[in-house]
């Protein structure tokens, strides 16, 4: 299979003042598929995930090194501009975060304050779709001004998943987006997942395993602040090549 | 090894010494759930103390005696055209018409020798409204309700001399005596005489001054409350400015009165007791507080809310103005609120640039002297006639009126910014 | 390697090799004893060996049983995986060598000689080695050693070889002694059976093979295949 790349990071280091939560982790993201970040807490999968689109940039002690590149350009140099890097690279995160106004207001802020719609009915279609995509336009669509924060968990994250979408982004970054939901709502987004697939480059950090195994194809094995593996989803939970990693899934670990 | 070798007897929960403990427990809930009804208890006793004193003091002073007098207009001797008062030259017409001696005798003729020293010394005035309003009275007799003379006034409020009590009496049974809304309060401005006095020029003074302690507090205040929150870098200049804000907030007023003077009128060289004086010198007081709360409120608003924001590609400013400054708009108005209310209370620092002298007309622009409520009842209070003793306790009912309708419109703005969460 | 976070999770891996362990232990004895038996024509003893087969299949089924709630309440990954997996299918071929040993026993009754038989000396040979075969896969698969499970293929060789040679030796006893072609040929099947039973144990190594190591092995590994 080729492999499209969409964005690919080498000899990354990231920084808190002193303390060093990254180094040297070079790796590619595939634009067809789903990767997983997976590692034991602490081990810098998150902050990893941060640095795709620079959300490391608020934190004032951070400081990044390395090549980071979308599509060939490098997100790090001085002629990108950040808030458009946030909109190509899109952000869910683990605690449901829409706004408190109505839900379509959540979803047609991107594209307003970006100018993507032309006109009011653009702007709709544009919510619908998004909201259709999210899987959520069936549940909602009666009520879209209703606040966005009555909604249930799961339908909060995935109003937080259409809002990422509305902006038409190339890549969308997951920070355990199931970590706060029950089981049902976490299949629910799986599913989602899996029918995003091809048309965004995901990246998915999660603690959960199980959770990467079903949802991606690939699977990058964080430990303090290293990649330890990275490759195949089906080898690394079947066959991993690394002691570490194979003691991190097999529960071994401590 | 003495770890392991703690034994644990069974825990007794229903035995005596348990009992005791739970009876000692809710004791202590009860004392305490006492004390605080007490406290609040207190608490509104003292305001209700002062509400009932001040309406006690204040309430007459929204009525006025009145002396029903007849006026015989033909024979008054008045030099007036009816046909001018048609016209725009009404009220030069009326003022060369000499209505000030004839009320003066209608009052003689009607009550005796010292007539007219039972009417108000503006009852000319409304003599003179009266003939404005209705020309037709000048060819006939009639009878003008017009302010009686201060003299009676207190007396008829039972606070008296005898003298003046018995012609009240007098007065009384001739029917004469009538007791009407005194709406001249509110409209006319300071005066010397207490039955004439109104607290309109103070009240237009003391707005004039709000709303620009307003226009300069709040914009200055919510920017720099912005700015120190979310753009400023952690470093050692900026604690030092915010420890600088948070005692300028503690500083005693009547320090802003000598910065102001210092400052708006010897060096600026600005109007002295000009409201726009007053409201620069309010506004320095008043912005500190605005920024520190307008501070908490920010730092209130959840970074989760930031970073969904930033995350959908909202730039820094967007963020601040789409998301966190709606958010932290209830608390920004709260403290608003608190500013904005002692300002309006705020005596010392007026005084001292010259916001205390005597003003008989309203001020009409920003730059015209002018006075504010609680400074004109400082200088009522002053007074040693005893009809300002009443008067100022009714200025003071107007002015906690007008706070709170200030506070019920910011409450009510909070509230409709207020978002459910 | 180390132990599990979680300790529960080891004990059912330990259960389920020590299940793994037994049924070896009775299907390796079946072997040994149905041969004994035959040899001494006892007739009590190939009725018991018979009976207690059902030993074998009520451990195959613990097996399974075990094998199935493992993967539903750990969740096995990689090389824990991969050990259920292949206990699984190990379980099914060793019951299946506990039924060729069945088997033999039930041909016991059959042969009547009296030590006539010449080839029948040779049998206890050909039983011991693919008893030890058997007896060594299930160490390689307890000890978790590809190695070993390489080495169990090779050998198998030997047990192939034994079986082209006494096939020649029963067809030519039968072509001069054709009185004795019935008993022989139950021989014949005997030692079909023995020459099986190498070959399961073939299978078996590639299963702890690739329990063991992630891969299959590969063609060459496993010798030549048995010309019959």
């Amino acid at each position: 299979m080729t492999q499209h790349l969409k964005m690919t990071a080498h000899n990354v280091n990231v920084f808190y003042g002193k303390k060093q939560a990254i180094s040297d982790v070079s790796i590619d993201i595939d634009q067809d598929l789903v990767t997983a970040f997976i590692g034991p807490s602490g081990c810098g999968k998150s902050t990893f995930l941060r640095t795709l689109n620079r959300m490391n940039d608020t934190v004032a002690s951070a400081k990044v090194t390395g090549d980071i590149r979308l599509d060939g350009e490098d997100i790090y140099a001085p002629e990108m501009d950040v808030v458009q890097l946030r909109a190509r690279v899109g952000m869910v995160f683990q605690k449901p975060n829409p706004f408190p106004k109505s839900i379509f207001e959540n979803v047609a802020y991107g594209p307003r304050i970006h100018g993507l719609a032309s006109s009011k009915s653009h702007l709709a279609g544009i919510v619908e779709q998004s909201l259709k995509r999210a899987g959520l336009w069936e549940e909602v669509k009666d009520r879209l001004q209703d606040s966005g924060t009555a909604l249930s968990g799961g339908q909060q994250q995935r109003l937080c998943i259409a809002r990422a979408i509305a902006v038409d982004p190339e890549v969308i970054l997951m920070d355990e987006p199931c970590s706060a939901l029950d089981p049902i709502a976490t299949a629910k987004i799986e599913e989602l997942i899996h029918e995003l697939k091809g048309r965004y480059a995901i990246v998915i950090v999660t603690h959960n395993m199980q959770q990467a195994a079903r949802v991606s194809q690939r699977t990058a094995f964080f430990h303090l602040g290293t990649l330890i593996e990275y490759g195949a989803t089906s080898d690394i939970f079947t066959n991993p090549r690394e002691e570490r990693t194979r003691d991190y899934i097999t529960g071994r670990y401590g | 090894m003495n770890k392991a070798q703690i034994h644990r007897i069974p825990t007794d929960w229903r035995g005596a010494a348990m009992q005791r403990r739970i009876r000692g427990r809710y004791a202590a809930e009860r004392r305490f759930r006492l004390l605080g009804l007490a406290a609040v208890v207190l608490s509104a006793g003292f305001l209700v103390f002062l509400l009932s004193t001040m309406l006690a003091n204040g309430l007459g002073g929204f009525t006025r005696t009145e002396i029903r007098l007849p006026v015989d207009f033909p024979r008054a001797g008045l030099t007036l055209d009816p046909a001018r008062l048609a016209g725009p030259g009404a009220d030069l017409a009326l003022a060369g018409a000499g209505i000030e001696g004839a009320t003066d005798g209608a009052a003689t003729a009607a009550f005796g020798k010292d007539g007219d020293k039972l009417i108000s010394d503006g009852a000319w005035l409304a003599v003179r409204a009266a003939v404005k309003a209705d020309p037709a009275l000048l060819r006939r007799r009639a009878t003008i309700a017009v302010p009686a003379a201060d003299a009676i006034d207190i007396a008829a409020k039972g606070h008296g001399s005898p003298a003046a009590e018995a012609t009240v009496a007098r007065l009384k049974a001739a029917g004469v005596l009538t007791t009407g809304f005194n709406l001249s309060f509110l409209s006319e401005a300071d005066s010397t005489d207490p039955t004439m006095v109104g607290i309109w020029g103070a009240l237009k003074g003391s707005i004039f001054t709000m709303i620009v302690t307003l226009l300069l507090a709040f914009p200055i205040g919510v920017l720099s409350a912005l700015y120190l929150e979310e753009y400023a870098p952690r470093n050692r200049w900026t604690d030092l400015i915010e420890v600088s804000i948070n005692n300028l907030a503690a500083v005693p007023s009547i320090i802003f009165g000598l910065l102001g003077l210092a400052v708006f009128l010897n060096t600026f060289h600005l109007p002295r007791s000009a409201s726009i004086v007053g409201g620069l010198t309010l506004a320095l007081m008043t912005m500190p507080v605005i920024v520190i709360a307008g501070r908490n409120a920010i730092k209130a608003v959840p970074p989760s809310i930031r970073d969904a924001a930033l995350a959908v590609g909202a730039s820094p400013v967007q963020v601040v103005f789409h998301h966190v400054l709606p958010l932290a708009l209830p608390g920004i108005l709260t403290g608003t609120i608190i500013g904005m209310a002692r300002a309006l209370g705020e005596t010392a620092p007026l005084l001292m640039i010259g916001m205390r002298a005597f003003i008989a007309s309203p001020p009409e622009r920003l730059t015209d002297p002018a006075t504010v409520l609680p400074v004109q009842i400082f200088l009522w209070s002053d007074q040693v006639n005893r009809g300002f003793v009443e008067k100022t306790s009714t200025a003071i009912i107007v002015l906690l009126v007008f706070l709170l309708a200030m506070n019920g419109v910011a409450i009510y703005l909070r509230n409709r910014f207020e978002t459910r969460w | 390697m180390s132990e599990h976070t979680v300790k529960a999770f080891d004990e059912d891996i330990g259960e389920l090799r020590g299940l793994i362990a037994q049924m070896g232990g009775l299907a390796e004895q079946a072997i040994g004893a149905a041969i004994e038996a035959l040899q001494r024509h006892d007739l009590e003893a190939a009725a018991r060996i018979v009976a207690e087969d059902k030993k074998i299949d009520a451990l195959e089924m613990q097996v399974e049983q075990l094998a199935v709630r493992i993967i539903a309440l750990r969740a096995p990954m990689a090389v824990d995986l991969r050990e259920v997996v292949a206990a699984l299918k190990i379980a099914g071929v060793v019951e299946r060598i506990g039924d060729y040993a069945k088997n033999i026993a039930k041909r016991v009754p059959l042969i009547d000689s009296h030590g006539e038989i010449e080839p029948l000396s040779v049998l206890p040979a050909m039983a011991a080695l693919a008893a030890e075969l058997v007896h060594d896969v299930l160490d390689a698969f307890a000890a978790r050693d590809a190695e070993a499970a390489l080495l169990v293929c090779e050998r198998d060789k030997a047990v192939d070889d034994f079986y082209n040679s006494l096939f020649r030796v029963l067809v030519t006893h039968m072509m001069e002694n054709p009185k004795t072609i019935g008993q022989v040929a139950h021989l014949l099947f005997i030692a079909k059976n023995l020459e099986r039973v190498g070959d399961h144990a073939t299978n078996v190594a590639e299963m702890v093979y690739y329990a063991a190591t992630g891969t299959h092995m590969t063609e060459r590994d496993r010798g030549a295949l048995a010309t019959s």
